[in-house]
């Protein structure tokens, strides 16, 4: 199964309710993923790598699961997103709504179809897809560390 | 003497089907901690691309009764029990019930003990959700 687009939110790992996970003593990030739907979606292949390299991922489906997300109050250290999604809202209405309402939070966006440059002009850390996990690594914890 | 030991470094895989972000990603995140190798699906039609999916190898479902998607989740149980009747299928009809089914599968599961209360799982979902209402 294959996600499309791909929200990832970090926050700072801890088990529900606030409480650190034994397993992971170690403070985690939570990185929300978003995934557009390609052929149905399911299986986000960041989403496992993410998690391997210690992130608590948290998969949206689409715009809408992000929003609730986003909204619920669970805790969100980075938006990782793609463009093109079903549902109310796209990627790029869910970036404008998470500056809006989380200035602070930090976005990486990723597409197969725009071009970085469309990013840069905005200030937004863009990632062309197909993107390998070592790079969106590597912009996600930069992206962590600019925020820190 | 071909003694190879079994490889069982592979951890059982869950399939959760739950139509709500919140729910889905809390009882998830449970059964991770509990060790499980976790795929979510946000409805039916999802659960059956995992499914067809040779690259996955789903032990046990956990589904929302009340999914989304072309089946509901009886349906898909139906299916599953009929057509690959070697995975264990487990439908929950609210999120409580799906947390008490997720804090079952850690008693058995790789972990051997739970990471917390399920009912710490059901009061995240719940506190979320109320924020999500009152947006």
């Amino acid at each position: 199964v294959e996600r499309t687009g791909d929200e990832v939110v970090e926050s700072p790992k801890r088990g529900i309710n606030g409480v650190e996970s034994s397993a992971s003593a170690r403070r985690r990030k939570r990185v929300a993923a978003l995934h557009p739907r390609c052929r149905g979606r399911t299986i986000h292949p960041h989403g496992r790598k993410l998690r391997d390299a210690g992130y608590s991922v948290i998969e949206a489906v689409n715009g809408d699961e992000a929003l609730t997300i986003l909204n619920s109050g669970a805790t969100i250290d980075l938006l990782f997103t793609d463009v093109s999604m079903p549902g109310s809202i796209d990627g790029l209405g869910l970036v404008a709504f998470a500056r809006a309402s989380f200035p602070n939070l930090p976005v990486v966006v990723t597409s197969a179809h725009l071009l970085p440059a469309d990013f840069v002009a905005c200030g937004t850390p863009f990632l062309s897809k197909p993107c390998p996990i070592e790079q969106t690594l590597e912009m996600i914890r930069g992206q962590l560390m600019q925020r820190k | 003497v071909n003694d190879t030991p079994p490889q069982d470094s592979t951890p059982a895989s869950i399939l959760m089907v739950d139509g709500d972000v919140v729910s889905r990603h809390a009882i998830a995140d449970y059964l991770r901690h509990c060790g499980y190798a976790v795929v979510e699906a946000a409805s039916t039609d999802e659960a059956m691309i995992a499914l067809k999916e040779p690259t996955l190898s789903i032990d046990v479902i956990v589904c929302d009764v009340a999914a989304i998607g072309s089946q509901s989740g009886f349906e898909l149980a139906n299916w599953v029990r009929q057509k690959r009747p070697e995975l264990e299928v487990r439908l929950a009809g609210s999120f409580e019930g799906a947390a008490q089914t997720a804090a079952e599968l850690c008693e058995s599961g790789p972990h051997l003990a739970k990471p917390y209360e399920p009912e710490a799982v059901i009061d995240y979902i719940k506190r979320l959700r109320a924020n999500r209402s009152g947006a």
